[in-house]
């Protein structure tokens, strides 16, 4: 310590840093959570077309649940104590809501299909669609992909309020939220759909 | 031989007579002269007979001959034309002394001649016939002594009277048969009692043996008075007259301080005028040649040139010069120009030729303007630029007085157009000239002009580049464009004719498949609106008729629309297909009106979700609107019906208040059929996002009477709202809504910070809402009669609401809803529930027992948020439960949020235990839950605290399958093996000392806990000192997924007595 102070060059930068370390305010915004959960979410509403989500299996394939069958019963009779946690993936945010609005999002993803195959439906950079191209539609079939659109980005812009609200966020921290979804709703998008890059170009996957 | 004996006797005899003929006027010639010279009185009868011209008379006074010196004089000689001629010539005296011996040697054979008292008059003109006789003078080389003196002249012409007075001429012999030659008079020009020209004659010279008189005429001082010219003029000429033709060298004429009269302006001085110029012509008046050197009028014309001919009358040539100042010129002649043309402005040097040849027997005179890229302005009609060509006007001379020159030539330039809002950067045009000068014609004009170069209020007309063709014709003031053609690069081709009267312009137009894009995008620009990004398609055909009536143009155009697209430039309003017919009469006077009928039957149209079929509902609409100013509109009606939308009628009008507007009117909608308008703006585009309205339908009809005035940002409604027979059901199911009837007085105030007008204590301000019956979640409440009244910007709905739903009674009072036309409407109410049954609640759910009621005042709604004020309070198994803090999240959303926060007190563990059939536990039961939120039906957070509460009388036991339940929900395995068995062989049932238990809900994670802890144990049961089930936990992080927790709860509720 005698050292450092003897030293005014390195003096000099820890005084800075402490003083830094003093005023420097850290909000903090759970970004590996929200990933997880975005990269779940999405991924879950991509496969539901084809793959309903799977029920959560353990590693052998048996619910975990049912593994405390057997010689354990019995030495829980006199006291009986919960097994250990079987809870979700602690790492992702889920609810009623989010899950409802999954099933949704996914219920209509299946109507959204051909549109993003058909380049008439696109991913935007802020983590929503948005009718690119109504080439080949009457306007009929315009305002049915309208209404999808405006629907789903409803369900999107509660699906993001809502994992803000379980992960206790600020309001001022939803628009980090979206922006990850977005690039999941990105990143997992099919080939050949059209997606907003972060400069604001579409492009085709 | 006998023959040529008689023919000598014949000869003699021939010869004898005719010598005695020459004998006998010999004799009589001689006693003539005898007779002359001596008795003169006896021959002047003869004498006068020989001077009496046809039908005219002559008399004389005295009549003298004299033989030695040959000669003879007359007096008081006095000649009388024909009396419709009038002509008169006197001479007092005349005396010519003759030298015959002379007349063979060709020396002047007149000695002398002396004439005294010369007076002709001529007071009626006579037409010329020929070329003019100058043979005369040539008798001037044939006396050797002239004295004219004292002479007269008067003569009458077509273009009025010449007169030269004082007149007196002499030649007095010289040297060498040179004769000095002097002259000299007055010279008077009249027309109509005035003296036009007025001066004084002066010659001098001599007569030469040429012969040849050479002489130097003088003209000064004079005087010119004409009607449009007047000054004083000085003029010279060096004269030569020989046997055969008059030359006239160095001509000049000056008028040193001229003044022009324009009409009746004031006079305008003018610079020096000079004319120089030299001519010629024979005695007999053939081959006249005049050599125009300069003439100079003042600075304002400059010409020279040369005419010629065989005679006067086939005089031809040419002259050209230049007007150097083009805009002096027009001053000056401004009294002659036409009315519009007076402001037209021209500067510069304007250059012109004149020819004037022979055709036939006619002279032409052609007239050639030769501008340079002239500068031209014309202030009136905004109008400015350069242009140059050639204007040629041809005609014989006669015509030209009559206005009736052929015109001919080309004139090509460039402007500008500055006439607000309309303006032109750069336009071209290309004029060919013909027809005649009272009656002009351009055939085949052009007028261009490149793209972007046309605006309006200094915006560019999206016309690309703009060509217009016509072929005009002028005439007595009016200007016709036949064979217009106009093509515009984007907008297309319009074709028709045009006539401009004083009154206005009358024709047609007519353009087929004009792009609808282009004139959309036209439309844009005239409005101050940007719609060229609505990328419109389709075609349009107009038919337009232009005419006059009571002094107004009137338009009249068909617009023919076909599979007409567009798009908004966000997308939010697309047309595609649409087809139909608009018609327009506009009236073009002081206050313009305009009136359109559109029918449209065909197309589609999206705005924003909302999707109509125009050939399932077609849309007829008429409207009319008068300008009655600058930024004011009166009379504005519009009304039309839109197929089974019902009919809807706007009248009012809007003046314009600084930057904004203002308007006022009415607007009235009548059998408005709530079918379609439910289907159309609010089934259809919402049911996506409210799966709720899928398959709803709608019955009943609408009429709306409101009056509004106002401005953009805010305006003021008022009138009446009435809905009849409502009725919202869905096909197979009890209707939702039946039997609405609503007569709603209407004050609103849009724009207005938040009034709150008070609730009106007046009767006649309230009107009814009745309902017949309102099904919502399976529950039907109604029928409802109330008063109600919109009050700016209150909605109040007077007296109850009440309903029964689960068997309870419902009653919604004070309801007042808060900007209901606004997104953020707030509806304030107070609810009373009483005796709600909790197990018609539940339904098909586990069986709940209890009850339910309570005031919850005041209950705010809003877009977003629900809250209420007050408990429910009520019994459930057995013990008191209240509920409280109530808040939805969303409350018109599917995805709303229900909070609140539940007490129980005193709950009969053993019924409901029983209700749950999860096994028998007895006890009572005391709990919290708090911060519970519910959406989709499932529980979204909780955190629940159950502690069992000994109650004296009551015991408290567990049985077997609780323990499993408890088991199930706490491990997610049933009790099972050898242990268990041999357990339920002894043991039904234990006794339990408490159960405490702590279940939280957060991010679809449970957490299980006891709320017992002992001796570093965490019990959920615990047993009695000496008996009993103990239950506890060891996992200090016991969280169970929300899938499974659902899967336990489904197995322990739903397989039934274990």
């Amino acid at each position: 310590m005698k050292q450092l102070f003897s030293r005014p060059l390195l003096f000099i930068p820890a005084v800075a840093a402490l003083i830094a370390a003093c005023v420097t305010v850290n909000i903090y915004f759970p970004a590996a959570a929200v990933e997880r959960t975005a990269e779940e979410f999405v991924g879950d509403v991509y496969r539901k077309k084809d793959h309903p989500p799977k029920e959560r299996q353990e590693p052998n394939g048996e619910p975990r649940s049912r593994r405390e069958d057997g010689i354990f019963a019995l030495a829980r009779l006199a006291r009986l104590g919960p097994a250990p946690a079987h809870a979700q993936d602690a790492t992702t945010v889920s609810n009623a809501a989010i899950r409802a609005l999954k099933e949704e999002i996914a219920r209509r993803h299946g109507e959204l299909l051909p549109y993003y195959q058909g380049g008439q439906a696109g991913i935007t950079r802020e983590g929503y669609l948005e009718v690119r191209d109504t080439g080949g539609l009457n306007l009929s079939q315009v305002a049915a992909l309208r209404r999808l659109v405006d629907a789903d980005n409803a369900a999107r812009r509660r699906l993001y309020d809502e994992v803000g609200k379980a992960l206790n966020l600020t309001p001022e921290q939803i628009p980090q939220v979206r922006q990850i979804f977005a690039k999941q709703w990105r990143d997992q998008a099919q080939g050949g759909w059209w997606v907003q890059t972060d400069d604001g170009q579409w492009s085709r996957k | 031989m006998e023959k040529a004996n008689s023919q000598r006797v014949a000869l003699r005899r021939i010869a004898f007579r005719c010598a005695a003929v020459l004998a006998a006027l010999l004799g009589t010639v001689l006693l003539t002269v005898a007779l002359a010279v001596y008795r003169p009185a006896l021959i002047r009868p003869l004498v006068e007979r020989a001077l009496t011209p046809r039908g005219g008379s002559a008399s004389l006074a005295g009549l003298s001959i004299a033989l030695r010196p040959p000669g003879f004089s007359l007096e008081g000689l006095v000649i009388a034309g024909p009396p419709r001629e009038g002509d008169i010539l006197r001479l007092d005296l005349l005396r010519v002394e003759l030298a015959p011996g002379r007349l063979f040697r060709g020396d002047p054979w007149v000695r002398s001649v002396e004439a005294q008292g010369l007076v002709f008059e001529r007071p009626r003109p006579r037409k010329a016939e020929g070329p003019l006789d100058l043979t005369p003078l040539a008798r001037l080389f044939d006396i050797e002594d002239l004295s004219l003196t004292d002479a007269r002249l008067r003569l009458a012409l077509p273009q009025g009277e010449i007169a030269a007075e004082g007149l007196s001429v002499s030649l007095a012999p010289g040297e060498g048969g040179i004769r000095i030659f002097r002259g000299d008079g007055t010279l008077t020009f009249r027309r109509n009692g005035s003296s036009l020209a007025e001066g004084t004659l002066t010659a001098r010279g001599q007569v030469a043996p040429g012969p040849a008189i050479e002489a130097d005429l003088e003209l000064t001082p004079a005087r010119l008075d004409l009607p449009w010219l007047a000054g004083e003029a000085v003029g010279r000429a060096a004269l030569r007259v020989t046997r055969k033709e008059l030359q006239a060298e160095d001509v000049s004429l000056a008028m040193p301080r001229a003044r022009l009269r324009p009409g009746p302006r004031a006079p305008w001085s003018l610079d020096p005028i000079h004319l120089s110029a030299a001519g010629s012509v024979t005695l007999d008046g053939k081959e006249p040649r005049l050599e125009l050197r300069v003439l100079d009028v003042g600075s304002l014309l400059r010409a020279r040139g040369l005419l010629s001919g065989p005679t006067l009358e086939h005089l031809t040539g040419t002259a050209e010069g230049e007007i150097p100042r083009v805009d002096r010129a027009k001053a000056l002649l401004d009294f002659f120009i036409p009315g519009r043309l007076k402001g037209l402005g021209l500067e510069g040097e304007l250059p012109f030729r004149l020819k004037l040849a022979a055709r036939g027997t006619e002279r032409v005179l052609d007239v050639e303007l030769l501008p340079r890229d002239l500068p031209f302005s014309w202030p009136e009609a905004g109008l400015q630029g350069r242009f140059g060509g050639a204007l040629t006007a041809s005609s014989p001379l006669q015509e030209w007085l009559q206005a009736r020159a052929g015109l001919g030539g080309r004139l090509r330039g460039t402007g500008r157009l500055e006439r607000p809002p309309l303006a032109a950067r750069m336009f071209r045009f290309d004029l060919p000239l013909a027809g005649e000068l009272a009656a002009l014609t351009l055939p085949g004009g052009r007028l261009s002009a490149g793209a972007g170069d046309v605006l309006f209020d200094g915006r560019p007309l999206p016309l690309g580049a703009l060509e217009v063709r016509g072929n005009v014709e002028a005439a007595a003031g009016i200007f016709r464009v036949e064979g217009l053609d106009i093509l515009s690069e984007t907008l297309g081709r319009l074709r028709g004719a045009l006539a401009f009267r004083g009154e206005g312009p009358a024709g047609i137009l007519e353009g087929r498949g004009l792009s609808a894009g282009a004139l959309l995008s036209l439309a844009g620009v005239l409005a101050g609106r940007n719609w060229a990004d609505w990328s419109p398609g389709g075609a349009v055909d107009v038919a337009a008729r232009i005419d006059s009536v009571e002094g107004v143009s009137r338009v009249a155009a068909t617009v023919a629309l076909e599979n007409i697209a567009f798009s908004s430039t966000g997308g939010d309003v697309m047309a595609q297909g649409l087809a139909g017919r608009l018609g327009l009469e506009a009236r073009l006077g002081p206050r313009p009106r305009l009136e359109a009928d559109l029918e449209m039957g065909r197309g589609e149209a999206l705005w924003g979700t909302v999707y109509v079929d125009l050939a399932r509902d077609p849309l007829d609409l008429h409207g009319e609107l008068t300008r009655a100013g600058p930024g004011e509109y009166r009379d504005l009606r519009v009304e039309g019906r839109w197929a089974a939308f019902g009919r809807a009628s706007l009248e009012g009008e809007a003046r314009r208040e600084g930057e904004g507007w203002r308007h006022e009117g009415r607007l009235a909608l009548s059998e408005a059929q709530l079918g379609p308008v439910f289907r159309t703006f609010l089934r259809e585009p919402l049911a996506a996002t409210h799966p709720v309205l899928a398959g709803l339908e709608m019955d009943g009809t609408a009429r709306l009477d409101l009056s509004f005035a106002g401005s953009e940002e805010r305006a003021d409604l008022e009138g009446r709202l009435r809905l009849h027979s409502g009725d919202i059901r869905r096909e197979g199911e009890p209707p939702v809504l039946s039997g609405l009837d609503v007569d709603l007085p209407i004050a609103y105030s849009l724009g207005a910070p938040d009034p709150g007008a008070p609730r009106p204590a007046e009767a006649a301000a309230w009107g009814r809402l009745r309902l017949v019956a309102l099904r919502l979640a399976g529950q039907e409440m109604g029928p409802v009669d109330v008063p109600v009244t919109l009050v700016p910007n209150r909605l109040y709905l007077d007296g109850n609401f009440e309903a029964s739903p689960y068997g309870a009674r419902l009653l919604l009072q004070r309801i007042r809803v808060d900007e209901p036309l606004s997104s953020d409407f707030r509806v304030d109410l107070a609810a009373r529930l009483e005796g709600l049954d909790l197990a018609r609640l539940a339904g098909e759910g586990p069986a709940l027992e209890g009850t339910l009621g309570g005031v919850l005042d005041p209950v705010r709604i809003g877009r977003e948020r629900l809250t209420a004020a007050g408990d429910l309070i009520g019994e459930f198994f057995g013990g008191r439960m209240a509920v409280g803090g109530l808040t939805a999240e969303r409350p018109f959303s599917p995805g709303r949020e229900i909070g609140a926060d539940v007490i129980v007190h005193g709950l009969d563990l053993e019924r409901l235990s029983a209700a749950l059939n999860i096994g028998r536990i007895t006890g009572r039961l005391e709990g919290i839950a708090e911060g519970l939120r519910i959406a989709y039906g499932q529980p979204v957070a909780f955190r629940l605290r159950m502690e069992s509460m000994p109650v004296r009388g009551v015991s408290q036991r567990v049985s077997l399958q609780a323990v499993d339940t408890i088991s199930v929900l706490g491990t997610g395995a049933t009790l099972s093996g050898l242990g268990f068995t041999l357990m339920t062989t002894f043991f039904r049932e234990f006794a339990y000392a408490k159960i405490g238990i702590a279940c939280n809900l957060e991010n679809d994670v449970f957490t299980v806990q006891g709320l017992i802890h002992q001796d570093g144990v965490e019990y959920l049961v615990k047993r009695p000192l000496f008996a009993g089930i103990d239950v506890i936990n060891r996992n200090p992080d016991n969280r169970i997924g929300f899938s499974d927790m659902m899967e336990r709860l489904r197995r322990v509720t739903a397989e039934g007595p274990r």
